[in-house]
């Protein structure tokens, strides 16, 4: 199971993901995603992780794209910060 | 008396969530297919319609079917989710407007857990309301069935249920609508308490 959930305010807009993101659940995040890029140009882009239980070898490319185009990453369990950390190379 | 035992039931199967060996329902390509965050508005529907179908009813026998069959349904309905072990995980979608937070706050309630999705008891209360509105309403009643055919199609494209839990859900109602063809005339007296002296011909 998979969800996305939204949380926006005039600076911020922020995603968060729970549960799976795997097969075809990262094609429905990319949509979400190119729908950001293209309604909230001036808006800050970000990301909450913790609800994450697995993210598949497509999510995380996905979430590299996304890093690079300019999403900030929450993550605040050991566990997701070791995926941050992989996903923006550091 | 028909609401509170499917109430509490359905209730029940939510909160007790997929059983070991769960398996979803959904057909190969259909997490694919789209959601609609509009039908929404046809998916929270009956939680009014049908609750106000019972006032609809123009006379006791009309009532009485409503009633019996829905308490039908939630035996059969409770009993297959107790047997088998189908999810209907719901497909994620990227929320926007009202209709989008109020598919969140559905699946909050619903605990998000694909439990109690097989039969849909959304396809069963709708077309059971509908059938009561139909015979209020009989020059009206293509509206009727359009509209629970419209929860029916909801129920797929908010992502809540699989179209196997839509055909499920009709099934079951095809069923309990028809009671009278099923179900021994002995039991149908005890479950509406019809006054049967006099009408009986042996």
């Amino acid at each position: 199971m998979f969800r996305i959930t939204t949380e926006e305010n005039r600076q911020v807009l922020t995603f968060r993901l729970e549960g799976r993101l795997e097969g075809p659940w990262v094609e429905v995040l990319t949509e979400c995603w190119v729908n950001a890029l293209v309604g909230s140009e001036k808006k800050q882009l970000r990301v909450d992780l913790n609800g994450l239980t697995f993210i598949d070898g497509a999510g995380k490319a996905l979430l590299m794209r996304m890093h690079a185009q300019g999403a900030q990453f929450i993550a605040a369990d050991l566990m997701t910060k070791a995926i941050v950390a992989e996903i923006v190379g550091r | 008396m028909v609401y509170l035992p499917w109430f509490v039931l359905y209730e029940w199967a939510v909160f007790r969530g997929p059983q070991p060996g769960a398996f979803a329902t959904y057909l190969p390509g259909e997490v694919h297919w789209p959601i609609w965050q509009w039908m929404e508005a046809f998916y929270v529907s009956p939680y009014l319609i049908v609750t106000l179908a019972p006032l609809a009813a123009t006379t006791n026998g009309v009532l009485r079917r409503f009633a019996i069959a829905g308490l039908l349904s939630v035996v059969a309905g409770n009993l297959i989710f107790s047997v088998v072990p189908a999810i209907a995980p719901p497909r994620p979608f990227c929320p926007a407007g009202l209709f989008g937070r109020m598919m969140i706050t559905s699946r909050d309630l619903d605990l998000n857990n694909g439990a109690g999705a097989f039969p849909s008891f959304h396809v069963v209360w709708s077309f059971l309301g509908a059938a009561v509105y139909a015979r209020r309403w009989p020059r009206l009643q293509i509206v009727s069935w359009t509209w629970a055919a419209l929860v029916a199609a909801s129920c797929v494209l908010t992502g809540i249920h699989s179209l196997a839990d839509v055909i499920a859900g009709f099934c079951l109602f095809l069923l309990v609508f028809n009671y009278q063809a099923i179900v021994p005339r002995s039991w149908r007296t005890f479950l509406s308490n019809e006054q049967t002296v006099g009408k009986r011909v042996f």
